[in-house]
């Protein structure tokens, strides 16, 4: 879903992305193909966020229409979405600081949570007001099998940050609900037998008689 | 065309997600298993009793590191001991520290306090005054917020013999305080039973609580902190004069109800004196440790597990020689905890350290305690809460 207004600025980025690379051909969006075989049209410069999109091109087979199994129209569009804003303040090290590698070799800054007590004075978290148009996004998405989908195909496309928003925002609706709100709002078999459950209910048992 | 398909690879993994999925829509496996390391410490407990599938992969080894990190929790062990008549209190972790300031106990109004309880939820620690010269006070704390508050003192002037606390997994709907309870046994004049008093966060008052009539001699002073295991609290009783048996004392804090569980046979008939015994939780069951001499310079340690929690049963789950950890970290290394199915938690001269009995050693840290005499395993998230507020 790439605006063809960007095409001018994305012909010169990867212009000299494909300087670097292996003077490939020039190319204009990257095309994928949905399951019902409608295209979505990706600029390169988006599609870096994608670390299988950006090792086809580097590899030169990102030409003609790439399929995704799996993947319907909607959420394509919506993961198109979600590259094409973010992909100007990409940072791939600090990206991967933050989701893959729990021991760092640098010092990361530890913020708590959203739902924390903040101090009164603090620089601007959100400089590119992203954080708020992530938050607009995902509070769109019609409803959870929506969300699901959006995991899966960003999943599958390799887009860390986008999973790493999914899944937070998962976790948010999970906050604070019983077990059986969480098995019937994601959709999960129970398979503990009876006696199973009510030892696992008495290890959580509060002390109080409620 | 030299495009292939993006998921050729994801191919058969399609195929499997179908199984992986547990029959019905929803999230492939690796999906499930990051977004339970997203969700909040306290929510926690909640997740492992959605399924089985759930609870298995938040036990998993790689889950525990990562967990903090994103969660924003902080995992590891209290360790305590005293030197020169004081008490010290460090926090260790396997995984790196989130907050820039070690957790610690210095926050507290007193500079010599002792450790008594800590709760397996919320992150609370009960502790008291250890100064002889003030009078004794007991504080609930949340060091990784380090925010704490002063509790009304029980009936002092009785010996305390053991303490346990209890909190609430999650915050309740009605207020967002986090509400516990810490049980206090001590002995009375007569020490032929043990005084109980139970404190009751919502009340904020200590209360009177049955009396247990057991010797108090066997639980005085116990060398390990209480367990939480099946959500009650368990002690190993120290052995009886006469016949040298030991049993494991369990306290329903709920019903304010306590049994005494004896050990295996097995263990029971072990003819050796020297044998040492620990409990630990592991994955929320209760474990039974013994330590015994095979051999000279050979020590094998064996992992009992609660079958059956309702009958007392006990099953045998592993047999570990432990010559290959002497042998790289020397002799004089003891064994505190067992961490999870795999891994200990051992300390010796100035260090800790988590060894996987399989594997080798998992990470140590260096520690100022020459030797530590007690453990409490301590988890929490870093957010501030509100302890115990007084309902009027």
């Amino acid at each position: 879903m790439a605006p063809p207004a960007t095409d001018a600025a994305t012909t010169k980025q990867e212009q000299q992305h494909a300087a670097g690379g292996e003077g490939v051909e020039v190319g204009g969006d990257l095309r994928l193909v949905a399951e019902c075989g409608t295209v979505v049209r990706l600029s390169r410069s988006a599609a870096r966020m994608s670390t299988t999109l950006f090792d086809m091109i580097e590899a030169g087979c990102a030409e003609g229409g790439i399929p995704i199994k799996g993947a319907d129209v909607g959420t394509l569009r919506l993961v198109a979405a979600y590259c094409e804003k973010h992909a100007p303040h990409y940072d791939p090290v600090a990206s991967a600081a933050r989701l893959r590698d729990p021991f760092p070799p640098f010092p990361i800054e530890f913020t708590p949570a959203s739902y924390a007590v903040k101090p009164v004075t603090q620089l601007d978290p959100d400089p590119h007001g992203l954080e708020a148009w992530d938050r607009k996004f995902i509070s769109d998405l019609p409803d959870n099998s929506a969300l699901f989908n959006l995991i899966i195909v960003a999943n599958l496309m390799a887009i860390e940050d986008l999973v790493d928003l999914g899944c937070t925002a998962v976790a948010d609706k999970m906050r604070g609900k019983t077990p059986d709100e969480i098995r019937v709002a994601l959709d999960i078999e129970n398979d503990y037998t009876p006696e199973q459950e009510a030892e696992v209910r008495r290890e959580n048992a509060w002390a109080f008689e409620d | 065309m030299a495009s292939s398909p993006l998921s050729a690879p994801e191919e058969e993994r399609s195929h499997s997600d179908a199984d992986e999925n547990g029959g019905g829509g929803g999230l492939p496996e690796d999906q499930v298993f990051e977004l339970l390391t997203r969700v909040p410490l306290d929510d926690l407990p909640a997740c492992r009793m959605v399924s089985t599938r759930w609870r298995r992969l938040t036990y998993e080894p790689a889950f525990a590191s990562l967990h903090c990190r994103r969660a924003a929790a902080v995992s590891g062990y209290l360790v305590q001991s005293m030197t020169h008549n004081l008490y010290h209190a460090d926090f260790v972790s396997m995984h790196g520290s989130p907050t820039p300031k070690a957790i610690s106990l210095d926050f507290l109004p007193s500079a010599h306090v002792r450790v008594e309880a800590v709760s397996a939820h919320r992150g609370l620690a009960c502790c008291v005054e250890a100064d002889t010269a003030r009078p004794p006070c007991y504080y609930v704390c949340k060091p990784a917020t380090r925010q704490w508050r002063a509790l009304p003192s029980p009936r002092v002037r009785f010996r305390t013999a053991a303490v346990a606390m209890v909190a609430r997994p999650s915050p309740s709907a009605s207020s967002t305080a986090a509400e516990f309870k810490v049980v206090r046994f001590s002995v009375p004049a007569l020490r032929d039973r043990l005084r109980c008093e139970v404190f009751d966060s919502r009340r904020f008052a200590w209360r009177r609580a049955p009396d247990v009539p057991l010797c108090p001699d066997s639980l005085f002073r116990p060398a390990a902190p209480a367990v939480r295991a099946h959500g009650a609290m368990h002690w190993l009783r120290w052995p009886d004069r006469l016949t040298g048996a030991q049993d494991v004392f369990e306290f329903d804090v709920r019903a304010e109800a306590w049994r005494l569980i004896p050990l295996p046979r097995e263990v029971d008939e072990m003819d050796d004196p020297w044998a040492r015994k620990r409990i630990a939780a592991v994955e929320g069951r209760l474990c039974l440790l013994v330590l015994t001499d095979a051999a000279v310079d050979e020590e094998v340690l064996e992992v009992w597990e609660m079958a059956n929690y309702g009958e007392g049963r006990w099953r045998k789950k592993m047999t570990v020689s432990l010559k290959n950890l002497h042998a790289k970290e020397g002799p004089a290394v003891i064994l505190g905890d067992l961490h999870s199915s795999d891994v200990a938690f051992l300390h010796s001269f100035c260090r800790v350290m988590w060894y996987d009995l399989r594997k080798g050693k998992m990470a140590e840290v260096q520690v100022k305690h020459v030797c530590i005499q007690e453990i409490f395993k301590y988890e929490s998230d870093l957010i501030p809460c509100d302890i115990g507020r007084a309902c009027r």
